[in-house]
Protein backbone atom coordinates (compact mmCIF):
# COMPACT_ATOMS: atom_id res chain seq x y z
CA UNK A 1 0.00 0.00 0.00
CA UNK A 2 1.56 3.32 -1.24
CA UNK A 3 0.29 5.68 -3.17
CA UNK A 4 -3.15 6.01 -2.42
CA UNK A 5 -3.87 7.81 1.06
CA UNK A 6 -7.03 9.63 0.58
CA UNK A 7 -8.46 12.42 2.42
CA UNK A 8 -11.80 13.92 2.50
CA UNK A 9 -12.08 17.42 0.95
CA UNK A 10 -14.88 20.14 0.32
CA UNK A 11 -14.95 22.36 -2.67
CA UNK A 12 -17.09 25.67 -3.03
CA UNK A 13 -17.21 26.54 -6.65
CA UNK A 14 -18.88 29.73 -7.58
CA UNK A 15 -19.87 30.24 -11.41
CA UNK A 16 -20.85 33.33 -12.77
CA UNK A 17 -24.87 33.68 -12.84
CA UNK A 18 -25.19 35.15 -16.76
CA UNK A 19 -23.19 31.99 -17.67
CA UNK A 20 -26.52 30.05 -16.75
CA UNK A 21 -27.14 26.98 -15.41
CA UNK A 22 -26.26 25.02 -18.45
CA UNK A 23 -23.02 25.87 -17.72
CA UNK A 24 -23.32 25.49 -14.05
CA UNK A 25 -24.58 21.94 -15.26
CA UNK A 26 -21.43 21.06 -17.86
CA UNK A 27 -18.79 22.33 -15.38
CA UNK A 28 -20.56 20.27 -12.62
CA UNK A 29 -20.67 17.13 -15.10
CA UNK A 30 -17.14 17.79 -16.14
CA UNK A 31 -16.22 17.68 -12.44
CA UNK A 32 -18.06 14.54 -11.62
CA UNK A 33 -16.67 12.75 -14.75
CA UNK A 34 -12.97 14.06 -12.92
CA UNK A 35 -14.07 12.49 -9.42
CA UNK A 36 -14.95 8.75 -11.26
CA UNK A 37 -12.06 8.41 -13.31
CA UNK A 38 -9.51 9.82 -10.68
CA UNK A 39 -11.01 7.31 -8.60
CA UNK A 40 -12.77 10.05 -5.92
CA UNK A 41 -15.59 9.10 -3.81
CA UNK A 42 -18.12 11.50 -3.67
CA UNK A 43 -19.91 12.27 -0.43
CA UNK A 44 -22.21 15.40 -0.43
CA UNK A 45 -23.35 17.13 -3.01
CA UNK A 46 -25.03 21.00 -2.49
CA UNK A 47 -26.39 23.49 -4.75
CA UNK A 48 -26.77 26.84 -2.40
CA UNK A 49 -28.51 28.68 -5.00
CA UNK A 50 -28.19 31.99 -6.82
CA UNK A 51 -26.37 34.20 -4.06
CA UNK A 52 -25.52 38.07 -4.35
CA UNK A 53 -21.88 38.12 -3.94
CA UNK A 54 -20.35 40.19 -1.31
CA UNK A 55 -18.44 41.86 -3.46
CA UNK A 56 -18.32 42.14 -7.70
CA UNK A 57 -15.92 39.68 -8.98
CA UNK A 58 -15.21 40.23 -13.31
CA UNK A 59 -18.24 42.40 -13.38
CA UNK A 60 -20.49 39.75 -12.10
CA UNK A 61 -22.65 40.43 -8.89
CA UNK A 62 -24.79 37.30 -8.75
CA UNK A 63 -23.28 33.38 -8.53
CA UNK A 64 -24.21 29.88 -8.47
CA UNK A 65 -22.58 28.25 -5.83
CA UNK A 66 -21.95 24.73 -5.62
CA UNK A 67 -20.08 22.71 -2.62
CA UNK A 68 -18.38 19.25 -3.02
CA UNK A 69 -17.69 16.94 -0.19
CA UNK A 70 -15.65 14.12 -1.44
CA UNK A 71 -12.74 11.71 -0.62
CA UNK A 72 -9.66 11.41 -2.49
CA UNK A 73 -6.04 11.67 -3.20
CA UNK A 74 -4.52 14.83 -3.64
CA UNK A 75 -3.35 14.21 -6.74
CA UNK A 76 -7.15 14.68 -7.72
CA UNK A 77 -7.71 18.24 -6.18
CA UNK A 78 -4.26 19.22 -8.28
CA UNK A 79 -5.85 18.47 -10.79
CA UNK A 80 -9.46 19.42 -10.15
CA UNK A 81 -7.81 22.74 -9.19
CA UNK A 82 -6.08 22.69 -12.35
CA UNK A 83 -9.61 22.41 -14.65
CA UNK A 84 -11.58 25.30 -12.44
CA UNK A 85 -8.61 27.52 -13.01
CA UNK A 86 -9.27 27.16 -16.70
CA UNK A 87 -12.72 27.10 -16.95
CA UNK A 88 -14.43 30.76 -17.74
CA UNK A 89 -17.08 30.88 -15.67
CA UNK A 90 -15.95 29.61 -12.49
CA UNK A 91 -15.24 32.86 -10.51
CA UNK A 92 -14.26 31.59 -7.51
CA UNK A 93 -12.95 28.09 -5.56
CA UNK A 94 -11.98 26.98 -2.46
CA UNK A 95 -10.69 23.59 -1.72
CA UNK A 96 -10.39 22.45 2.11
CA UNK A 97 -9.35 19.22 3.60
CA UNK A 98 -11.37 17.96 6.02
CA UNK A 99 -9.50 15.03 7.11
CA UNK A 100 -6.36 13.18 6.54
CA UNK A 101 -5.91 9.75 6.19
CA UNK A 102 -9.50 8.07 5.13
CA UNK A 103 -10.15 4.85 4.06
CA UNK A 104 -12.92 4.36 2.05
CA UNK A 105 -13.32 0.82 2.04
CA UNK A 106 -14.55 1.43 5.62
CA UNK A 107 -15.87 5.41 5.33
CA UNK A 108 -19.59 5.53 6.97
CA UNK A 109 -21.14 7.40 3.68
CA UNK A 110 -24.50 7.00 5.65
CA UNK A 111 -24.74 10.04 7.61
CA UNK A 112 -23.96 12.68 4.86
CA UNK A 113 -24.97 11.43 1.69
CA UNK A 114 -26.34 13.64 -0.10
CA UNK A 115 -27.07 14.77 -3.52
CA UNK A 116 -28.51 18.06 -5.10
CA UNK A 117 -29.93 17.98 -8.47
CA UNK A 118 -29.07 21.20 -10.33
CA UNK A 119 -31.47 23.40 -11.80
CA UNK A 120 -32.35 23.19 -15.58
CA UNK A 121 -32.45 25.95 -17.71
CA UNK A 122 -35.93 25.91 -17.83
CA UNK A 123 -35.88 27.31 -13.75
CA UNK A 124 -33.45 30.31 -15.04
CA UNK A 125 -34.71 33.53 -14.59
CA UNK A 126 -36.49 32.34 -11.57
CA UNK A 127 -34.18 32.43 -8.44
CA UNK A 128 -33.87 29.09 -7.63
CA UNK A 129 -33.16 28.64 -3.97
CA UNK A 130 -30.95 26.48 -2.42
CA UNK A 131 -32.28 23.14 -0.53
CA UNK A 132 -30.27 22.06 1.68
CA UNK A 133 -27.99 23.00 3.60
CA UNK A 134 -27.50 26.19 6.51
CA UNK A 135 -28.68 28.25 3.44
CA UNK A 136 -31.63 26.45 3.08
CA UNK A 137 -32.49 26.74 7.06
CA UNK A 138 -31.54 30.29 7.27
CA UNK A 139 -34.37 30.96 4.22
CA UNK A 140 -36.58 29.22 6.66
CA UNK A 141 -37.52 25.71 4.55
CA UNK A 142 -37.59 23.86 7.63
CA UNK A 143 -34.68 21.83 8.57
CA UNK A 144 -35.14 18.90 5.86
CA UNK A 145 -31.24 17.15 6.22
CA UNK A 146 -30.30 15.44 9.13
CA UNK A 147 -27.15 16.88 8.77
CA UNK A 148 -26.70 17.40 12.75
CA UNK A 149 -23.96 20.15 12.68
CA UNK A 150 -26.10 23.59 11.44
CA UNK A 151 -28.23 23.37 14.23
CA UNK A 152 -25.84 23.59 16.93
CA UNK A 153 -24.55 26.77 15.01
CA UNK A 154 -28.31 28.11 15.25
CA UNK A 155 -28.24 27.80 18.83
CA UNK A 156 -24.74 29.38 19.12
CA UNK A 157 -25.81 32.89 16.95
CA UNK A 158 -28.68 33.94 19.21
CA UNK A 159 -26.77 33.19 22.86
CA UNK A 160 -23.31 35.77 21.94
CA UNK A 161 -24.96 38.31 20.32
CA UNK A 162 -24.73 41.06 23.34
CA UNK A 163 -21.07 41.04 21.34
CA UNK A 164 -21.36 44.55 20.23
CA UNK A 165 -21.88 46.00 23.43
CA UNK A 166 -18.79 46.18 23.97
CA UNK A 167 -18.09 50.03 23.23
CA UNK A 168 -15.40 52.08 24.55
CA UNK A 169 -15.96 53.69 28.00
CA UNK A 170 -17.55 57.51 27.38
CA UNK B 1 -12.60 76.91 35.21
CA UNK B 2 -13.78 73.72 37.18
CA UNK B 3 -11.00 71.85 37.55
CA UNK B 4 -13.10 68.88 38.78
CA UNK B 5 -11.51 65.45 38.40
CA UNK B 6 -12.84 63.71 35.70
CA UNK B 7 -14.81 60.87 36.58
CA UNK B 8 -13.35 57.64 35.55
CA UNK B 9 -16.19 55.17 35.58
CA UNK B 10 -14.05 52.08 35.09
CA UNK B 11 -15.32 49.88 36.94
CA UNK B 12 -13.63 45.94 37.17
CA UNK B 13 -13.41 45.05 33.58
CA UNK B 14 -15.69 42.21 33.06
CA UNK B 15 -14.57 39.10 32.18
CA UNK B 16 -14.98 38.14 28.59
CA UNK B 17 -15.72 34.18 27.52
CA UNK B 18 -14.75 33.03 24.50
CA UNK B 19 -18.13 32.04 23.01
CA UNK B 20 -16.66 28.82 21.14
CA UNK B 21 -15.03 27.90 24.55
CA UNK B 22 -18.18 28.03 26.60
CA UNK B 23 -20.50 26.80 23.91
CA UNK B 24 -18.15 23.09 22.70
CA UNK B 25 -21.36 22.30 19.94
CA UNK B 26 -20.47 25.57 18.05
CA UNK B 27 -18.97 24.77 14.86
CA UNK B 28 -16.81 27.75 13.16
CA UNK B 29 -17.83 27.19 9.60
CA UNK B 30 -16.66 29.96 7.35
CA UNK B 31 -19.91 28.56 5.08
CA UNK B 32 -22.04 30.23 7.27
CA UNK B 33 -21.81 33.46 6.60
CA UNK B 34 -24.83 34.49 9.11
CA UNK B 35 -21.95 33.36 11.63
CA UNK B 36 -18.79 34.23 11.00
CA UNK B 37 -20.50 37.96 10.35
CA UNK B 38 -21.06 38.22 14.29
CA UNK B 39 -16.81 38.40 14.57
CA UNK B 40 -16.41 41.31 11.78
CA UNK B 41 -17.50 45.30 12.39
CA UNK B 42 -19.87 46.91 9.79
CA UNK B 43 -16.95 47.41 7.84
CA UNK B 44 -15.72 43.88 7.67
CA UNK B 45 -12.92 44.59 9.23
CA UNK B 46 -12.30 41.06 11.86
CA UNK B 47 -12.91 41.99 15.22
CA UNK B 48 -9.87 42.26 17.22
CA UNK B 49 -9.51 39.70 20.42
CA UNK B 50 -9.27 42.50 23.38
CA UNK B 51 -13.10 43.31 21.86
CA UNK B 52 -14.24 40.14 21.06
CA UNK B 53 -12.71 38.27 23.96
CA UNK B 54 -12.09 35.29 22.31
CA UNK B 55 -9.40 32.96 23.24
CA UNK B 56 -6.33 32.85 20.58
CA UNK B 57 -7.15 29.57 19.39
CA UNK B 58 -10.68 30.67 18.77
CA UNK B 59 -9.57 33.85 17.48
CA UNK B 60 -7.05 32.11 15.01
CA UNK B 61 -10.07 29.76 13.96
CA UNK B 62 -12.46 32.54 13.13
CA UNK B 63 -10.00 34.80 11.45
CA UNK B 64 -9.16 31.72 8.96
CA UNK B 65 -13.16 31.16 8.60
CA UNK B 66 -13.68 35.15 7.87
CA UNK B 67 -10.74 34.61 4.54
CA UNK B 68 -11.98 32.00 3.40
CA UNK B 69 -15.71 33.15 3.60
CA UNK B 70 -14.43 36.52 1.66
CA UNK B 71 -12.62 34.64 -0.55
CA UNK B 72 -16.04 33.09 -2.14
CA UNK B 73 -17.42 36.29 -1.62
CA UNK B 74 -19.91 35.13 1.04
CA UNK B 75 -18.91 38.37 2.96
CA UNK B 76 -17.31 41.50 1.94
CA UNK B 77 -13.76 42.57 2.17
CA UNK B 78 -13.98 46.20 3.32
CA UNK B 79 -17.52 47.68 2.95
CA UNK B 80 -17.22 50.93 1.52
CA UNK B 81 -19.66 54.17 2.47
CA UNK B 82 -23.33 54.01 2.91
CA UNK B 83 -23.67 51.15 1.06
CA UNK B 84 -22.19 48.85 3.54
Amino acid sequence: MSAATFRKYETVVVTRHDAGHEAQRKLHQRITELMEKEGARPVRFEFWGKRRLAYPIAKATKGLYMYHVYLAEGEFVRKLNRALQLSQVVLRHLTVRLSDGVDPSTYDFGKEQHFDTLPTEADEGRDHGPTTGWNAEVAGEGAATGFGDEDSEEDEDEESSGEDSDEDEE
Amino acid sequence: MTTQKKKKRRGPPRRKVCPFCADKNARIDYKNPAMIKRFVTERGKIVPRRISGMCAKHQRAVALAIRRARHIALIPYAATGAAG
